[in-house]
């Protein structure tokens, strides 16, 4: 069903707007609308433009919700502490600030400690030296220079330069995979020299000044201790901030929710239009809301003496008309996703969710009949919606009770075709006789028959809706119109007369069943015009009017068979799902009665469970799109979606 | 023979790429052609050529043309790739470098000022972009030595560039040395690792010589024109011994003066039949040895990767020539003086 909506309009003062949202919007099913572009006629109009004074601050929090990877998970909010928005924007105020603090004293820390730890890595690499450093470098009369050379050069170094050549010492003090740390040493005179040589080998002179004096060695554990002071100095601070972070966590989140809310409905002053009488400004709220909440809303709203409410039944905004709630029982809920894939239905429309729910389980269990796997699809599809709430599993649940229903009926169970008696029959092997055809699978006649009842049905839906639209022309004339229903129904009435041995009617009965209903609708353009008294009755080109007509009552005849024809696939997957079980038999080994391999019957089970299934799921799927909605569906609401939901 | 079944497909496509470089026919009539625009649109006969050129024969600079003329070689570069199977994809990915190091090397001149007046815009070869793994346009916004290195990070030039960079005085040579040393090892690495036996014989003869000759060249320049230090020069050579020895290398590096550097010259036994004893040059030894290596090897070893180092090898020469020409042809020389400066 599609619920009934009503046209809600509020006018009050503006001081008056927060509690209007607060106690009715954000209470009630309400799908506001843009009042300035549904009301047109309003005068007086003022213009409003705030800034909102909220989104600066909740995008703070938002990021500053980010940057620390806040878990919220489990965090009770109902145990409120702030009284209003007011109160949430002083406390994020002071939070951001004291968040600011913290973030500049680690910086501060940090920079300490990085800038220490420097100088202590520089010393690491000489810390076997026990000079006094500051001493060794001021030498008068032999230089040192401490530093780091490529692993690879050093070797060249050695490779190549003997200490007799060059005026210098190398001494290795400790080295890594790329490089080895150590100092030289030359004499004053020479020292330009040996700087030209150790620099062509890529030395890298390392900056050991510092604030330490002694002897090297020393200096090293106390710059460790200094550095490791510096470390906990830092960490401290971190932890400072985290323990503030998850002690105001709570708070915050609060507070954050409450911005949201509070920008959210800022927001919907857009929606609403604001006009001046007198001294005082008013604002006017509109919107969509179902038929029954009106009534309660205006009881409420009547208390308030300053607010006016006014309902429409049929209001036509620029937008169209009411958004369509589809309002069905809950276990037909789920199937509303069938139609919402297809698209909403108009307003004016009825909603065919009951029927589809009707007809996919149906087919769907014609086409799958197996009672072991129908079974096991109602069960996991039933598990599947009560544990994740998936909308198709629930589908699959019901499709699997009908599944088992005709798995009864066709006597299959996991595919063992001989362990209970069919009720009704073997699709694979009851045949009928008919005139004409011959031989046929019974299963094939019956999908058939179902196929043409369900083409008429479609078609008196059809009339159901054009006739509800207002819309006379498709309701008789149309190919599934009054028409179509005729002439569709006198094939369907004389093939069965036919098949089951009856005589045909007589010639006359037969030219007013058959040839007058398509004459209708090939003329139904003329027809129209001289109905609805229009000015060109008959359309001026006469012979291109006849091909046209002629063309497209061909196209018509054809579609009927068509989409008749098309209905024989329920048979075929009834028939080719016991096949296929059939085969996995065989493989089981289990053709000739006996249980066979139970591993293979399992995996076959599975395979044609989860292949066939797939497939007959989106076989009737099409049934349901191409033959049946096609037919009748006109579709093109828009979905009612409430702002409090939003 | 070679891994004949690994290299049949490769192999032919290389014989047919080889069929279309220039020959001397060829050669004689571009020098016969009175402006760049005719000699390209000579070229444009020629299938890789036309590629490059495209729509470009009017108003071609001759540092456009010289730029155009190379991108033939990704061209080519790319086609080898794609015909290629996995090996030697990774072996030309380890060659590749070559055009990456050349690349760079134009940057580092621009960002050391060295020549202010380089053409570095642009490479203008979707190929080169899609086969580097270098952030192209962050070389390009680079201003000094400090910000290209930093554009290099997670590249396998950054290491070496940022070692060069600590000292005082580093220079273009340096770092040009760096990414020379850099290239040689990668690919004598590569080669060690991903070819087949024969394969790697093959390279570590031609890569091995050449290592070894430009070592000798590079000393010798070192010596004639530059007056380096003996340890600079050694910081330069690039670590890896073919057939010359480290000790010898060392021996010849340590000769104080150029008479006993060629003295040096004649006792290494590897180099006996190049040497003619009025002329000692190993620029020109150079040249010759790798001509003959290269002709040589693809002969021996028509199936291995001989054939593509060969046809890099021709190539390259082509595209020397074809500068040289441009250049010439600027200047107005005339045809006999064309075909003397072109190397056949």
């Amino acid at each position: 069903m599609i619920a009934k909506m009503k046209f809600l309009k509020i006018q009050a003062p503006l001081n008056r707007l927060d509690y209007v949202i607060d106690n009715y919007v954000a209470k009630y099913d309400i799908q506001v609308e843009n009042a300035v572009a549904e009301l047109n006629n309003l005068k007086n109009m003022v213009v409003h433009n705030e800034a909102n004074p909220y989104r600066e601050l909740l995008g703070r929090v938002n990021e500053l919700y980010d940057r620390i990877k806040a878990d919220d998970s489990g965090m009770d909010v109902a145990a409120a502490c702030m009284a209003d928005v007011c109160e949430a924007m002083d406390f994020v105020k002071s939070f951001l600030t004291r968040d600011e603090e913290y973030t500049n004293r680690i910086k501060k820390a940090e920079m300490e400690y990085t800038q220490e730890k420097e100088v202590y890595e520089n010393v690491i690499p000489f810390a076997n030296i026990h000079y006094d450093f500051h001493k060794i470098l001021d030498f008068k009369f032999i230089k040192y220079r401490f530093g780091r050379i490529p692993k690879e050069y050093y070797k060249r170094l050695c490779d190549f330069v003997n200490e007799d050549d060059m005026c210098s010492v190398f001494c290795e003090c400790s080295s890594d995979k790329q490089y080895v740390w150590g100092f030289y040493c030359a004499p004053e005179s020479q020292i330009a020299n040996v700087d030209a040589i150790y620099s062509s080998m890529y030395f890298d002179t390392c900056d050991l000044k510092g604030k330490y004096d002694g002897m090297l060695d020393e200096a090293e554990n106390k710059l460790g201790e200094a550095v490791s002071k510096l470390k906990k100095v830092y960490d401290d601070i971190v932890n400072e901030r985290d323990a503030f972070y998850k002690d105001n966590l709570e708070k915050l989140l609060e507070a954050r929710n409450l911005l949201e809310a509070a920008n959210r409905n800022f927001d919907i002053r857009k929606q609403m239009a604001y006009i001046r009488s007198g001294d005082e400004e008013y604002f006017i709220m509109c919107g969509w809301m179902p038929d029954e909440d009106a009534c309660r809303i205006e009881k409420e709203i009547e208390k308030d003496k300053d607010i006016i409410t006014l309902f429409e039944d049929d209001h036509k905004g620029p937008f169209g008309g009411a958004p369509v709630k589809l309002k069905n029982p809950k276990i037909l809920k789920p199937f509303e996703m069938l139609i919402r894939m297809y698209g909403m239905p108009d307003y004016h429309e009825f909603d065919p969710t009951w029927f589809v729910a009707i007809s996919y389980t149906i087919i769907f269990g014609m086409m799958f009949g197996d009672v072991g796997q129908g079974i096991c699809l109602l069960i996991g599809g039933f598990l599947l919606y009560k544990l994740k709430g998936m909308n198709l599993a629930a589908i699959i649940s019901v499709a699997g009770l009908f599944s088992t229903i005709f798995g009864f009926l066709f006597g299959s169970v996991f595919g063992y075709e001989e362990l209970i008696e069919p009720l009704w029959i073997k699709p694979t092997e009851a045949m009928t006789d008919l005139p004409f055809i011959g031989k046929l699978n019974t299963i094939f006649a019956c999908a058939i028959t179902l196929g043409m009842i369900l083409i008429l049905l479609m078609m008196v839906f059809n009339v159901i809706n054009a006739i509800k639209a207002g819309e006379l022309k498709e309701a008789i004339f149309d190919h599934n119109g009054i028409c179509g229903f005729i002439f569709y129904g006198s094939v369907v009435a004389c093939v069965m007369l036919f098949m089951t041995g009856h005589a045909l009617p007589g010639t006359v009965v037969l030219v007013i069943m058959f040839v007058i209903p398509l004459i209708l609708i090939a003329l139904k353009e003329p027809i129209m015009a001289i109905v609805f008294k229009k000015t060109e009755a008959m359309p001026k080109q006469a012979g291109i009017f006849a091909v046209q007509a002629f063309f497209e009552m061909f196209e018509v005849l054809l579609s009927y068979f068509s989409n008749t024809l098309s209905f024989v696939r329920i048979g075929g997957f009834a028939v080719s799902h016991a096949s296929m079980m059939g085969v996995v038999m065989m493989l089981a080994g289990a053709e000739n009665g006996g249980m066979g391999n139970l591993i293979v019957v399992i995996l076959g089970n599975l395979f044609v469970c989860g292949l066939e299934g797939l497939i007959v799921g989106i076989q009737v799927m099409r049934l349901e799109y191409y033959e049946m909605f096609s037919r009748f569906y006109r579709g093109g609401g828009r979905e009612f979606k409430p702002y409090r939901e939003s | 023979m070679g891994d004949l079944l690994e290299y049949s497909g490769l192999a032919t496509k290389i014989k047919a790429m080889k069929s279309k470089l220039l020959r001397e026919d060829d050669y004689i009539n571009l020098a016969e052609s009175g402006s760049i625009a005719d000699v390209i649109s000579y070229l444009k006969k020629i299938e890789t050529y036309d590629e490059v050129f495209g729509e470009q024969t009017e108003n071609v600079s001759i540092q456009r043309f010289e730029k155009l003329v190379r991108n033939s070689l990704y061209v080519d570069y790319d086609k080898i790739y794609r015909f290629s199977g996995e090996k030697q994809k990774k072996y030309l990915k380890a060659y590749f470098m070559k055009y990456e190091v050349d690349f760079l090397r134009k940057h580092i001149r621009r960002c050391l000022a060295v020549h202010t007046n380089i053409d570095t815009e642009s490479v203008d070869s979707t190929l080169f972009d899609k086969k580097s793994c270098l952030d192209e346009n962050g070389i390009r916004a680079a201003q000094s030595m400090n910000e290209l290195i930093a554009a290099l990070v997670n590249t396998p030039y950054y290491a070496p560039l940022k070692m060069v960079s600590v000292k005082s005085d580093a220079s273009l040579f340096d770092y040009e040395t760096i990414l020379d040393i850099l290239y040689f090892r990668t690919i004598w690495k590569t080669a060690d690792k991903v070819l087949s036996v024969t394969d790697r014989k093959i390279l570590r003869k031609t890569f091995g010589e050449k290592i070894d000759l430009l070592n000798l060249v590079w000393i010798y320049r070192a010596k004639k024109y530059y007056k380096l230090s003996q340890i600079q020069m050694y910081s330069m050579v690039i670590p890896e011994y073919y057939r010359i020895k480290k000790q010898d290398m060392i021996w010849l590096i340590k000769c104080e003066t150029l008479e006993e550097f060629d003295e040096g010259l004649k006792k290494l036994s590897y180099l006996r039949h190049d040497l003619e004893p009025e002329n000692i040059n190993p620029e020109t030894i150079y040249e010759e040895r790798m001509e003959k290596l290269y002709l040589n090897t693809v002969k021996k070893e028509p199936y291995s990767i001989a054939c593509i180092d060969s046809y890099f090898y021709m190539k390259e020469c082509e595209i020397k020539n074809l500068i040289r020409l441009g250049e010439c042809i600027l200047y107005q020389e005339s045809t006999d003086t064309i075909m003397k400066c072109i190397k056949i």
